[in-house]
C-alpha cells in the first residue's frame, strides 16, 4: 500500500516524523560509497562515522531508501540502487524497529529523484554514530574487505 | 556558469590563505617542506571541494570552501610536521570529518563550519564511548591528543583536562 504523505512544513518541506505506514519489520536502506571508506590503525577497512551521520540543520535527518516500497512497486532494491546512483558503492540494512528502539524516527521522504527516499530522525550523537548504528547495520550489499564498524 | 557548477569547479586550495577568525596557534611554526601530512591533505580536500552534488547517492553537496581552508588552518595549529597524516571524510551538507586511527586510540574532528568543530577522542583511559569536546578556534586539546597517541615514550596526559 503506498504511504501517505509525510507533513511539511509552510515552505514544503518534510518535517520530521514516525510514518505509521513503516512496519517495524521494513528494511531501511543507507546508501554507502567509497567516501564513506575509512582505515584503522592496522590498515583495514571499515566505514567511518560520517557514513551514518545526518545532513546538518534543525530538520536535517539521515536519508535512507525504503526497501519496502521500493519492492511493492516491482523493482529489485539492489538494482534500483545501483541504478539511480552509480556513486553508490555499497549499502548497508537496518530494521526499522531497531532504529525505532533507540528512539530515532522512521519517516516518508519523497524526492523527484527518488520516491522511495526516507529519512531517519533523532539525536545523532556520538555514541549513535559511532557504536550503535553500525550495530544495528548489516549489509545489503556488501563492499569486499570492509567492515561496518571498528568492532566488526 | 551555475552555482552548483561553481561549487564543484576543482579548485587548488591556496597555501596562504590568512583566516579573518585565527585560530590559536600552539606547537610549532612549521614550513610547508615540514609538513609531510600537508600535501597529501591538500589534494584530498581539493577532490573533496569537487564533488558533484548527489555524491553519497542522495542530496550530498561538496565540501564547502570554507571548510577546506579551515581544515588546513586547524592542522596548522595542532600539527607537528611529522604527525600522521589524518583521513578526511566528507558530510552530505558540505561538512567534513578529519580522524586518525591510531594503534593507541583515535581522534575525529567534525569540521560543522569554521570555529564550529565537533571533537572526538578516544583512548584505553577513555572507554569506549570516549570523550566528546566542543571546540571553536583553540586546538590546544587536540595537540594534546595527538601527542598522547603518537608519542611512546611521553606519560599520558588525561585527555579530561581543559
Amino acid at each position: 500500500m503506498p504511504l501517505s504523505q509525510p507533513p511539511r512544513d509552510e515552505h514544503g518541506k518534510v518535517m520530521p516524523h514516525d510514518h505509521e505506514g513503516i512496519d517495524s519489520t521494513n528494511g531501511i536502506i543507507r546508501r554507502i560509497t567509497d567516501q564513506h571508506i575509512v582505515e584503522d590503525a592496522q590498515g583495514r577497512k571499515r566505514l567511518s562515522s560520517m557514513a551514518f551521520n545526518p545532513s546538518s540543520g534543525p530538520q536535517g535527518g539521515m536519508s535512507v531508501d525504503l526497501q519496502a516500497q521500493i519492492e511493492e512497486a516491482g523493482l529489485n532494491c539492489r538494482e534500483f540502487i545501483n541504478t539511480t546512483t552509480p556513486q553508490c558503492t555499497g549499502a548497508v540494512r537496518f530494521q526499522a524497529g531497531a532504529l525505532r528502539g533507540e528512539n530515532l524516527q522512521v519517516g516518508f521522504s519523497p524526492l523527484p529523484t527518488n520516491p522511495y527516499h526516507g529519512e531517519v530522525w533523532g539525536n545523532f550523537t556520538d555514541a549513535m554514530k559511532r557504536r550503535i548504528l553500525p550495530s544495528l547495520a548489516s549489509w545489503f550489499m556488501e563492499i569486499e574487505g570492509v567492515s561496518i564498524s571498528a568492532r566488526s | 556558469m551555475t552555482s552548483a557548477q561553481t561549487r564543484s569547479r576543482p579548485m587548488p586550495i591556496k597555501k596562504d590563505i590568512v583566516s579573518e577568525a585565527p585560530v590559536t596557534p600552539v606547537g610549532y611554526l612549521m614550513t610547508d617542506s615540514g609538513q609531510k601530512w600537508r600535501e597529501p591533505v591538500i589534494r584530498r580536500l581539493n577532490d573533496l571541494v569537487a564533488l558533484q552534488p548527489g555524491w553519497d547517492g542522495y542530496d550530498g553537496v561538496p565540501v564547502t570552501f570554507e571548510n577546506a581552508y579551515f581544515v588546513i588552518r586547524v592542522l596548522e595549529a595542532c600539527c607537528y610536521g611529522d604527525d600522521p597524516t589524518p583521513q578526511i571524510v566528507p558530510g552530505a551538507s558540505g561538512d567534513l570529518q578529519i580522524e586518525w586511527h591510531l594503534e593507541r586510540g583515535d581522534i575525529e574532528l567534525h569540521i560543522l563550519g569554521p570555529n564550529d568543530v565537533h571533537a572526538w577522542y578516544v583512548d584505553e583511559n577513555t572507554g569506549f564511548d570516549g570523550e566528546e569536546v566542543p571546540l571553536t578556534n583553540d586546538f590546544n586539546m587536540v595537540l594534546r591528543w595527538i601527542r598522547n597517541l603518537t608519542e611512546p615514550t611521553r606519560a599520558t596526559v588525561p585527555a579530561a583536562s581543559r
